[in-house]
């Protein structure tokens, strides 16, 4: 079983930077961890892929606030949705389960209320209902698109409220 | 911090993995509304798994119905019925300005005039302030002067409301019954109004048209005799239940049902 002396682990992002973490944070990497717990001899470096040195500040960002118990003042507003989507897939990939959590969440809010057209956009998803399918559908969820707070239909989506 | 190399042009495509994951995360109509964007998720944004929690939670007492509708389902019956519930009545088309009172009270036995008015209800009282009630005061007394004889006499008192422009009538009162010459002395007329069409009277409480008339001596009669008039005139549609006038609102959305067609 691999053991390290150190307390620090490397870890190499995919554009090449290397970071030392703290074993502890290494830790809340489930994949990391089964990396080293796998390897025979001690490892040295650990290539992480799809993460990105970008990922990594927010990352150890994040674990500092934990241990600090101000996990809460952690955000990811500065982020546009794309950015935080392949941050939510970064941690998805090294399997962090409390910020995976955390940025799903993130994810959720910046999805409410928001138009179908807006959803659809946001994940890359072909609408494949045609006008009549669509038309009952939206009628059956009619509920879901009354309120002041919900954003209006674009027209270009031809769809009717 | 470094921005992202801009190497993606398209957007970021999540693992369905992920995105049913952040389902669990959505409010009920982000997740309904979700369920439009595609065929495939309107399979899995529907799903009972994803709808349970949120019913559970939001109408406790719906998920335990014995049903084979989906929980998405009963949630959407939850959230209507919920809104229903707590609907305030609209408020009404008719206006005070809307409105003409008309009161008549003749003497039964030889259909003399004892008293006829009308009023534009917005130039009257409202007494107490904000409820359905109207007073007019006469100086030196209104309608037609009558002998002060002290004894009762059988009248026939009417309350008729009308829109202007005539464009709608209503009889709120049609009522024969007694009423004494007595100057300073007042007379209380009560008279039960129908239920509105689309409530039977079990379900509409009972209201019932109010008139008061208040009689006034202004001087002597030829042969010595004192002489009463009318000296004022109360009307309001009176709750029987909490014994209340009901208020302006209430009022006017009574009498819309039956002013309106």
């Amino acid at each position: 079983m691999a053991s390290s002396s150190s307390n620090l682990i490397s870890l190499k992002t995919s554009d090449g930077t290397v970071f030392k973490v703290e074993r502890a944070l290494a830790k809340t990497m489930k994949t990391v961890q089964a990396i080293i717990e796998e390897a025979d001899a001690n490892i040295y470096m650990i290539p992480i892929h799809n993460v990105f040195s970008h990922h990594m500040d927010m990352i150890i960002d994040y674990y500092k606030l934990s241990v600090a118990g101000k996990s809460k003042e952690f955000s990811v507003e500065k982020l546009d949705n794309d950015e935080l989507k392949d941050f939510l897939l970064a941690v998805h990939y090294l399997n962090m389960e409390d910020l995976f959590e955390v940025l799903t969440q993130a994810v959720a809010d910046r999805l409410e209320k928001k138009s179908v057209g807006y959803v659809r956009k946001y994940f890359g998803i072909e609408n494949d209902f045609t006008p009549e399918e669509y038309a009952a559908i939206r009628k059956k969820n009619d509920w879901a698109f009354k309120g002041d707070d919900i954003e209006p239909e674009e027209d270009e989506e031809k769809q009717e409220e | 911090m470094k921005k992202m190399v801009e190497t993606h042009s398209h957007s970021t495509t999540l693992s369905w993995e992920i995105l049913i994951l952040i389902a669990h995360y959505l409010d009920p109509k982000t997740l309904a509304i979700a369920s439009c964007v595609s065929k495939s998720w309107l399979h899995s944004m529907s799903s009972d798994l994803l709808w349970k929690p949120i019913l559970t939670t939001h109408f406790p007492s719906l998920s335990t119905l014995p049903s084979n509708v989906s929980y998405c389902r009963l949630f959407a019956l939850g959230h209507g019925a919920a809104k229903r519930r707590r609907q305030s009545p609209s408020k009404p088309t008719l206006s005070l300005g809307d409105l003409i009172f008309a009161v008549s009270i003749t003497s039964n036995r030889d259909s003399r005039t004892i008293g006829e008015f009308s009023w534009p209800v917005d130039a009257l009282q409202e007494d107490p302030p904000g409820v359905f009630r109207f007073c007019i005061g006469f100086d030196c007394g209104g309608g037609v002067a009558v002998r002060n004889e002290g004894l009762e006499e059988v009248v026939k008192v009417t309350w008729n409301v009308v829109v202007k422009g005539w464009r709608g009538v209503f009889t709120l009162m049609d009522y024969v019954g007694k009423m004494g010459f007595v100057g300073g002395g007042e007379e209380w007329f009560s008279q039960e109004l129908p239920a509105p069409g689309c409530c039977s009277k079990v379900v509409a409480s009972s209201v019932v048209a109010d008139m008061r008339v208040g009689m006034c001596g202004c001087g002597e009669s030829d042969d010595g005799g004192g002489k009463v008039r009318v000296g004022k005139i109360s009307v309001g549609i009176l709750n029987v239940d909490d014994w209340r006038y009901v208020g302006i609102e209430d009022g006017l959305r009574y009498l819309q049902h039956f002013l309106l067609t």
